[in-house]
């Protein structure tokens, strides 16, 4: 199959994320194994920003760099909406899902807040080839203030560029996880839940995530300009891409990595925990749809080393039985749906 | 195979067992594994012994192991071991052994004694022990033949956790997995009532299907038709115990045992049938003589699970299929993980079918009707965003548009547009929406638009961008609208939007409504005041105190939950009657347009 053109879709606005995005976001994304590697002209990095936020782009050396390595584009943010920045985005996946569909090129969403292990951009169009229309992946959020500066120091290379491998980068994740992310680990009592992804640690040596939501990073669809009705995260994919043989979920951190960079103060009110699965299986019932269980059952393997150790076994099977017990409660929560309708009828 | 060289295979090799079946009938040992396993099973000195006494045969099961304990393999173990007879299999009893299956001598005498007097289907009860135990009472008689009672007096004494915690009668009251309940009866009598037995041995008459179901549950129905499996009870004719590993105590928990707990815990597992069957067959496990007339405890017990049985005849059989299918994609996931097969789709929405529905039609959760009830207790109070209540923070960024949303959800959703950006929260009250605004300007959809005059409502939830470019959606959707039909503009800001770029796409649009010639033209702007905003973020403290769960936390987030409404409820009092914002505020949270078309004009 023939490759299509790939345009990496960046919103990015306000100066906190216009600087992670340039001295981070685009400094990984243009990484040997990443962009730089792909001698593609068609390829485009479309940027949404403001008016104010445009000079500051286009006066980074990063940007130069870009526009050296593939067509560079930006495009205006009209107003913003403070109360839901999301809403904004989604506009501008939008505006930019109407011109890749017109070029019939492959869309990857950027977001400006994220590092990209050296080699994914490889691995992507790697899938195109073999015929992938959407590839889903988790990133890891990290603590911002505690990991750009260690990005900075150890991994800029001359040229500008930041090159991290997947194993340095979760060798770095698995020490500066974000208290978000720390609230989707199945065995830490002190924090609320957030089951939509649920993970345990293998010591310290990498994560075991078993997720119902997964983002897709790479999207080439079947059905043109597919309308969505919130995010591109929530019911894009399945309009673009109806048809699930043509999705990808990447489950192992060396085929494709990248992690998401927050700072402390973001914080999320989660479930309170009870140690008891079927809290994570109630929570799917009210929230899951039929692809998020598809994804709930393949193990994601984040790591530093190799998997096949007696932990990382012992860890996969922990995390098998746990999905199992949360499909033995919703099997009864179907069972006493269905005694309630029968009784009803 | 551990386990297995310890104990077990020992056990099969008693008297009674393997060797009297090798003399009554034409015996096959058929080994049901991956190479490696099956050569040690073969080449052991245990399997040699089998040898002398039936046929040994291998079927491999290498595709069908994957890393990890995955609930279907052994059943797709035994399938195999069956279909692997070929047109011998109707004319074929099988036996199903266990490497961690223990069997008092004569056990399989007495299997091959109701097979040949007509049984097609043999159940029985395995008690669980505990394999350091029994291994520690049983290790200097591997080898040796182990009588039914001396096996009983071993596993009285190393009964695992599971079954330990399922003993009705035991002093402190715990709760171990579903699927059976035990009694003690004096020191040296164990009853027991098993709504899952295990399926000991089957006569089949017919070939199964593909992918039948667990060995327990399903292959007695589908290889034997009509078939009512016989129940082994006493000790004294049959008994096995199944060897297991410490880890089972996660299974238990503390938790108080009655008729009505246990009906509970076994409605969605057991059927009618299952129950009426555990009622009537009661295992009796013994080390001594049992007595000629039933035990009180033993009529206790059973008027227990008569009782348990009764109330699972009026609940709806359960759906094990669907915990087959699950375990089976879990199975095949696993298998297309480590590269040896496709990847499999299940169809969950079919599964959980009545669960979706449920969830999507806005109901809580079957386990708590609580929240049902605080779930609509907040919906008369407030409303739901884009109709809301007086009580309700944005309830004044709504209340033009609400009346208007109300009169759109009574007619056809023919004869109504709703064009939403972004968040498009109107979906609420109109579903999803039909096109974005950018869609309808840049001509990238693909669907007709409405023909002229077809309309009643044209509703417009427009982003800030669609809102700059309100003149041309209104240029061009607006002959959309029959006479007297009405066209909604709304965009909600909260307190982003600059209010020159306000200005200036309020005037393009004036300037277009007034080119257009409505009937009547409105603008309602609400301002963003720091005080609403203020009492927007506080009407949620009262959360984090409630979640503490604590009587004080209760009453201070009842407090703050009261005090915080009670003064949003007066500030969209005080703002009935207050002037309204305009164009030139410093920022504005919402913006509505409302234009009638004249009744006697048609757009050109």
């Amino acid at each position: 199959m023939n490759v299509p053109p790939i345009h990496v879709i960046s919103p990015v606005w306000g100066s906190a994320y216009i600087r992670c995005f340039l001295e981070v976001g685009l400094a990984s994304l243009l990484s040997p194994g990443n962009l730089s590697g792909l001698a593609e002209p068609r390829n485009l990095l479309h940027v949404f920003t403001t008016e104010a936020d445009r000079q500051t782009i286009e006066s980074a050396l990063i940007w130069r760099k870009a526009q050296e390595v593939l067509d560079c584009r930006i495009d205006i943010v009209g107003a913003l909406n403070a109360q839901n920045p999301h809403a904004t985005m989604s506009d501008c996946h939008r505006r930019a899902i109407a011109l890749a569909d017109g070029r019939e090129a492959a869309m990857m969403f950027y977001n400006p807040d994220i590092v990209l292990a050296d080699g994914g951009m490889s691995s992507l169009v790697r899938l195109l080839a073999q015929g992938k229309r959407a590839v889903q992946v988790i990133g890891l959020r990290l603590l911002k203030d505690e990991v750009v500066p260690m990005l900075l120091e150890r991994h800029v290379r001359p040229d500008g560029s930041l090159g991290i491998t997947p194993r340095e980068l979760m060798a770095m994740a698995v020490r500066h996880l974000h208290p978000i992310t720390m609230m989707h680990l199945h065995d830490v009592d002190d924090l609320d839940l957030m089951p939509q992804e649920i993970m345990w640690r293998v010591g310290e040596e990498g994560l075991i995530a078993r997720c119902f939501h997964i983002h897709p990073i790479l999207v080439y669809p079947r059905v043109r300009n597919a309308p969505f009705s919130t995010t591109v995260d929530d019911d894009y994919l399945r309009a673009a891409c109806p048809d699930p043989a043509e999705e990808y979920m990447v489950t192992d951190s060396d085929e494709f990595c990248l992690c998401e960079l927050s700072g402390m103060q973001r914080g999320v009110v989660g479930l309170p925990r009870t140690g008891n699965d079927i809290d994570i299986a109630r929570w799917a019932w009210t929230w899951a749809r039929p692809h998020h269980y598809e994804h709930l059952c393949r193990r994601i393997m984040l790591h530093t080393r190799g998997t096949t150790g007696p932990e990382w076994q012992a860890v996969a099977a922990r995390s098998d039985a746990v999905v199992r017990d949360i499909f033995e409660h919703l099997v009864e929560f179907e069972d006493e749906a269905r005694r309630r309708a029968a009784q009803v009828g | 195979m551990d386990v297995f060289e310890q104990v077990p295979a020992a056990s099969l090799l008693a008297t009674g067992n393997i060797p009297a079946v090798g003399e009554l009938a034409d015996t096959t040992f058929c080994v049901v594994a991956p190479a490696d396993i099956a050569a040690r099973v073969t080449t052991s000195t245990a399997g040699q012994m089998i040898g002398r006494h039936a046929r040994l045969h291998v079927v491999p099961s290498d595709e069908l192991v994957v890393d990890g304990a995955f609930d279907v393999v052994p059943s797709l173990a035994y399938l195999r071991g069956i279909t692997d007879s070929g047109d011998a299999l109707t004319r074929t009893s099988f036996v199903f052994l266990q490497p961690n299956l223990i069997l008092g001598d004569g056990a399989l005498r007495s299997v091959m004694q109701r097979l040949t007097g007509g049984a097609r289907a043999l159940t029985a009860t395995y008690l669980h022990v505990e394999r350091e135990a029994i291994r520690a009472r049983l290790g200097g008689r591997a080898g040796a033949q182990v009588a039914p009672r001396e096996l009983v007096r071993h596993a009285l004494e190393s009964l695992d956790a599971r079954d330990l915690a399922n003993v009705v009668n035991a002093n402190f009251s715990l709760v171990g997995p579903v699927g059976r309940l035990l009694w003690r009866d004096g020191g040296s009598t164990l009853l027991v009532h098993d709504f899952m037995p295990s399926l000991v041995a089957l006569r089949p008459d017919r070939a199964p299907g593909h992918d039948p179901g667990f060995r327990d549950v399903a292959f007695a129905a589908i290889m034997c038709a009509n078939a009512v499996p016989q129940h082994l009870t006493d000790s004294d004719e049959f008994v096995g115990v199944e060897v297991t590993a410490n880890a089972s105590e996660a299974a238990v928990s503390v938790g108080v045992r009655s008729p009505a707990t246990d009906v509970d815990r076994l409605a969605g597992r057991i059927s009618a049938a299952q129950g009426k069957a555990a009622a009537e067959n009661q295992s009796r496990f013994h080390e001594g003589e049992l007595p000629a007339e039933a035990s009180a405890t033993s009529v206790v017990a059973t008027a227990y699970v008569r009782r348990v049985a009764d109330a699972l005849a009026a609940v709806r059989p359960p759906a094990e299929d669907r915990r087959w299918r699950l375990a089976h994609y879990l199975w095949k996931v696993r298998r297309f993980e480590l590269g040896r097969g496709p990847l499999p789709h299940e169809r969950f929405e079919e599964l959980f079918a009545h669960s979706l529905q449920l969830a999507q039609s806005q109901a809580a959760d079957p386990k708590v009707p609580l929240f049902n009830a605080v779930r609509w207790l907040r919906g008369v109070l407030f409303g739901r965003v884009p109709l809301v209540t007086l009580l309700h923070p944005d309830w004044l960024d709504y209340r033009a548009v609400g009346p208007v949303l109300r009169a759109a959800t009574s007619v056809g959703k023919d004869r109504v547009l709703y064009v939403g950006d972004g968040a498009a929260v109107f979906a609420n009250a109109l579903g999803a929406p039909d096109f974005g605004s950018s869609q309808i300007l840049d001509g990238t959809y693909d669907r007709k638009p409405a023909p002229a005059g077809s309309l009643d409502t044209l509703i417009m939830e427009l982003s800030a961008s669609g809102l700059q470019r309100c003149a041309n959606l209104l240029t061009k959707l607006a002959p959309a609208v029959r006479r007297g039909g009405r066209i909604v503009v709304f965009h909600h800001n909260s307190d982003a939007l600059a209010t020159g770029q306000l200005a200036h796409a309020l005037t393009s649009a004036e300037q277009r409504a007034n080119a257009l010639e409505f009937e009547r033209a409105s603008v309602s702007i609400v301002r963003c005041s720091p005080y609403r905003s203020w009492l927007r973020e506080g009407r949620l403290i009262w959360i984090a105190y409630v979640r503490a769960r604590t009587v004080v936390g209760l009453l201070k987030g009842a407090s703050i939950f009261a005090l915080v409404n009670m003064l949003l409820l007066l500030m969209n009092i005080a703002n009935l009657w207050s002037r309204r914002g305009n164009a030139s505020d410093h920022t504005f949270s919402s913006l509505t347009i409302t234009l009638d078309v004249s009744p006697s004009r048609e757009f050109p």
